[in-house]
């Protein structure tokens, strides 16, 4: 056959080079995938591809048209569809990854024409690219998101441990890898092992090359009961040519060619040269590396360095997750979660040294700490609340400000930097008795002040964090009672809430803040900020004792009567602006285009991104309108 | 070996001045086996073809670039394509430039017209053709292959300017005009990445094919001699209907 038309090589890849991944992805690699896609059209409403059809071997891209996938069984249209696939877009990623028939039945919403890519022209991109490889796992943290609302919790499970398994070998590269020359004796290799308490070696020739590997299984079959001399070399019973795999691949690629091979050891090689191995006690190890195993590294830390390294530990790992598109909410719970723990831990250590405070005490996260909604680095925003004496106070104030100076250090060291705003413990302002706290917040309700507004929208949403719960739960309970009342200061706040309007155009989609970054939008300040501000004013004005944004329309909600679909929609909307906002914020991503956290260019979004973005900000001009209703401003 | 035989016996006299693997090339396709009558859509191989010219005179104008792109088994397959730009002595018209795209400078670098012919009928191999208005593609291809091979070009064509009306049966839109190549690419949401590129062309020509043949199977047509019928059936009243 003649060579294709490289003119039609050229026009494909530059329609590929349109979407995600495909346009971060080496030009001369796409044409010759180009050259071997094929090109196919679905009528309106017909059915493209479906579990019947059994294991997936292609994956399918959309060239034209509109491909809806839905769960099999449920009749397609409205809250069946469970995704919407546009131009660009992959399917079916999770099932080809899997070798197993998809679980949902996709179907061409309109006249479709879809390019076909061939199984194995997909597995070679997966080893050849690594964006190609970033996007094709990443999306299997997707379906956590899927699963999270219930659609498919069967392999939620599955898929948790799944995220961790897109990083590559490399990362899980530690201890020096024990190796010998193929003419050692089998006797010395064996006393090795033995000592060195090891499971395998790796022969290696001058070069550091990897021959071959021996491993403690193969002292049964091969050594004991096969009566070989121990004075023979090694080479004779070693496993000649074993597995290899670039430090580069991701562990899901180890886990798989042990799974098919069944070898419990993979080599990994860098230039040819052993760099390591990965066993597959070391992959389950990672599978098991959960929120509960840092936690325990955090309350069992006895040193301020000890716990400084435990909290590193955890932005790495939530960094990871990130990268794998862990959805926003597990993330920031997770997040959260553990950051408690630290501050808790910081609080104990403290008091171990200053043992002076004689009173009850609680000291109280503020913020997105309060909310539950920290994203990588965040400041510290803190306070304390305890029970005195009017008399008394003023000693016991100063016994906890030495205290809380002190955690309030630790927490920097552990990479929560000191609050430029001075919105710490260790300022005597924020470090009140009961009493002090509820006539400062009847204050701050009663002038409507600019800064009482901007301190009741950082102070009302305080949560304990460490102490006496109850000194904080007093608070909160005698808030809920005496703010319903204040509809002047609610007032006020819902005027402030509405000046950030979320950027949505009527003739264009989205209307660019004005900024130094032209065409993005601030995504804190007009994607997330009206949604908190409208929470937290629902909140207060209806007795809610919750302070994340989430779980305060989740508990408004019905109280305001709106509907479940209507508060649904509504953080579905919050959570994927903070999603957008988390990966805004990581230099890994390769999205964010040089932005400064929180901005985002819709441009630069996916065209099914930027769909979702708008709507989600239409979901937080909806909860606008109703302060407008609400409060007639 | 055979080539060599004819050339002694004389009977490729006419071409003492072509080399023996263009007239093997030739042989191929004077001896190409006929498609199978009754042959389903899916089993066979289309090339979807679109010329380019130096005007639209099919008894003066030159052809200028050949774009084709094969479809089987119900899909486009990129990597069976073929485009092939024919050097001219004379460069066309300043105006029609503007029209196809090709520059004079890539019409003097193209591919001598023999050569290009014969890699054509190569890459045809006998299969049948689809275009739309193929009369215009078809009389360009006979003319050039008549000029430079001594070659009576014989191939089946499928008219897809006669199929999609005879299966969709369209609506007249406005001042009783026919509906263009245009109007059915946005029906279907086809887009041409470059047009009056002749591969270009010729893939959206192909998705075309591909959308209509839903609508062909409804229509019972499910072998290639079948949607030719159609065609032809159309083209038949309509040349004596002139509503049509």
């Amino acid at each position: 056959m003649t060579q294709p038309a490289p003119t039609l090589i050229a026009s494909t890849v530059a329609d590929l080079r349109r979407h995600a991944p495909f346009d971060a992805m080496d030009r001369a690699l796409l044409g010759e995938v180009a050259a071997k896609l094929k090109l196919r059209y679905y009528e309106a409403g017909s059915v493209i591809l479906d579990p019947s059809h059994g294991q997936v071997v292609q994956l399918f891209i959309v060239q034209r048209g509109l491909v809806e996938g839905f769960r099999p069984g449920a009749e397609g249209g409205g809250a069946a569809v469970a995704l919407t696939l546009s131009e660009g877009e992959c399917f079916p990623v999770g099932a080809i990854l899997g070798r197993r028939p998809t679980h949902l039945c996709f179907r061409a919403a309109e006249d479709t024409f879809c390019h076909e890519m061939d199984g194995a022209v997909f597995e070679d991109l997966m080893d050849r690219s690594r964006e190609f490889r970033h996007y094709a796992t990443a999306r299997l943290s997707n379906l956590v998101e899927q699963s999270r609302r219930g659609m498919q919790s069967d392999y939620a499970g599955r898929m948790a441990g799944l995220t961790a398994m897109a990083q590559p070998l490399k990362s899980l590269l530690g201890r020096e890898t024990v190796t010998a020359g193929a003419d050692v004796p089998i006797r010395e290799v064996l006393s090795r092992m033995h000592t060195l308490r090891i499971g395998s070696v790796v022969i290696v020739d001058e070069a550091k090359r990897p021959i071959g590997i021996f491993t403690e299984r193969d002292v049964l079959d091969r050594v004991a009961l096969a009566g070989t001399d121990l004075a023979q070399p090694i080479s004779l019973v070693m496993t000649r040519d074993p597995q290899c795999l670039p430090a580069t691949a991701a562990l899901f690629e180890a886990a798989q060619l042990m799974a098919r091979k069944r070898f419990r050891h993979v080599l990994v090689v860098e230039d040819g040269m052993l760099a390591g191995v990965v066993s597959e006690r070391d992959l389950f190890a990672l599978q098991r590396l959960s929120p509960g195993e840092i936690g325990k590294a955090i309350h069992t830390a006895d040193s301020v360095a000890a716990l400084a390294h435990a909290a590193a530990e955890v932005r790495k790992l939530a960094g990871g997750m990130l990268a794998q598109g862990v959805a926003a909410e597990q993330l920031t719970q997770f997040v959260s979660t553990l950051n408690d723990a630290v501050v808790e831990r910081a609080l104990s250590l403290g008091v171990q040294a200053e043992d002076g405070v004689k009173v009850r005490w609680c000291w109280l996260g503020l913020g997105s700490e309060g909310r539950m909604e920290q994203t990588l680095a965040t400041d510290q925003d803190n306070a304390i609340i305890f029970a005195a004496d009017p008399d008394s106070a003023e000693a016991s104030r100063a016994d906890l400000l030495k205290l809380a100076a002190r955690v309030n250090a630790t927490l920097d060291q552990c990479g929560f930097p000191l609050c430029t705003g001075d919105i710490m413990a260790k300022n005597p302002r924020w470090c009140l008795t009961e009493a002090e706290w509820r006539a400062l917040f009847a204050d701050w309700m009663r002038s409507s002040s600019p800064d009482a507004l901007l301190n009741a929208a950082i102070f009302f949403d305080f949560r304990p964090l460490a102490g006496d719960f109850t000194l904080a739960d007093g608070l909160r309970t005698w808030l809920n009672e005496h703010a319903r009342h204040q509809t002047g200061f609610l007032r006020q706040m819902a005027v402030n809430a509405l000046q950030a309007r979320p950027p949505l155009g009527v003739i264009r989609d989205f209307v660019p803040d004005d900024s130094d970054h032209p065409g993005s939008i601030d995504l804190k300040r007009y994607g997330a900020r009206p949604f908190i501000d409208a929470a937290r004013i629902f909140a207060l004005a209806h007795g809610v004792s919750a302070t994340n944004t989430a779980e305060r329309l989740r508990i408004a909600g019905p109280r305001m009567r709106l509907g479940e679909e209507e508060v649904a929609s509504a953080i579905d909307g919050f959570h994927f602006v903070q999603m957008l906002r988390l990966k805004s914020s990581d230099p890994e991503e390769a999205e964010t285009g040089g932005l400064p956290p929180n901005r985002v260019d819709p441009e630069r979004l996916s065209a099914l991104d930027r769909r979702i973005l708008k709507e989600a900000l239409r979901q937080a001009r909806k909860l606008q309108s109703r302060l407008e209703l609400d409060y007639q401003v | 070996m055979a080539s060599l035989w004819r050339r002694w016996l004389g009977i490729d006299a006419s071409r003492s001045d072509w080399r023996v693997d263009e007239l093997d090339q030739l042989a191929a396709w004077r001896t190409r086996p006929r498609v199978p009558a009754g042959r389903s859509l899916a089993e066979q191989r289309w090339v979807v073809v679109d010329v380019e010219s130096s005007g639209l005179d099919l008894m003066t104008d030159r052809l200028i670039a050949i774009g084709a792109v094969a479809v089987k088994g119900n899909a486009v397959d990129i990597a069976d394509s073929f485009e092939v730009v024919l050097r001219q002595d004379a460069v066309s018209a300043d105006e029609n430039i503007l029209i196809h795209g090709i520059a004079a400078a890539e019409q003097r670098g193209g591919v001598a017209p023999r050569e290009a012919l014969l890699g054509f009928l190569d890459y045809i191999a006998g299969d049948p053709l689809i275009a739309y208005h193929a009369f215009f593609d078809e009389g360009m291809l006979r003319r050039a292959c008549r000029d430079h091979l001594g070659l009576k070009l014989k191939c089946d064509w499928l008219d897809l300017a006669q199929l999609a009306p005879a299966v969709l049966k369209p609506a007249p839109i406005e001042h009783g005009r026919s509906k263009n190549l245009d109007d059915w690419l946005a029906d279907f949401g086809i887009q041409v990445s470059e047009r009056h590129r002749a591969v270009a062309d010729a893939v959206a020509t192909a998705q075309l094919w591909l959308a209509l043949l839903p609508a062909l199977q409804r229509a019972g047509a499910h072998s290639c001699d079948q949607a030719r019928r159609l065609a032809a059936e159309y083209a038949w009243l309509r040349d004596r209907d002139p509503r049509r």
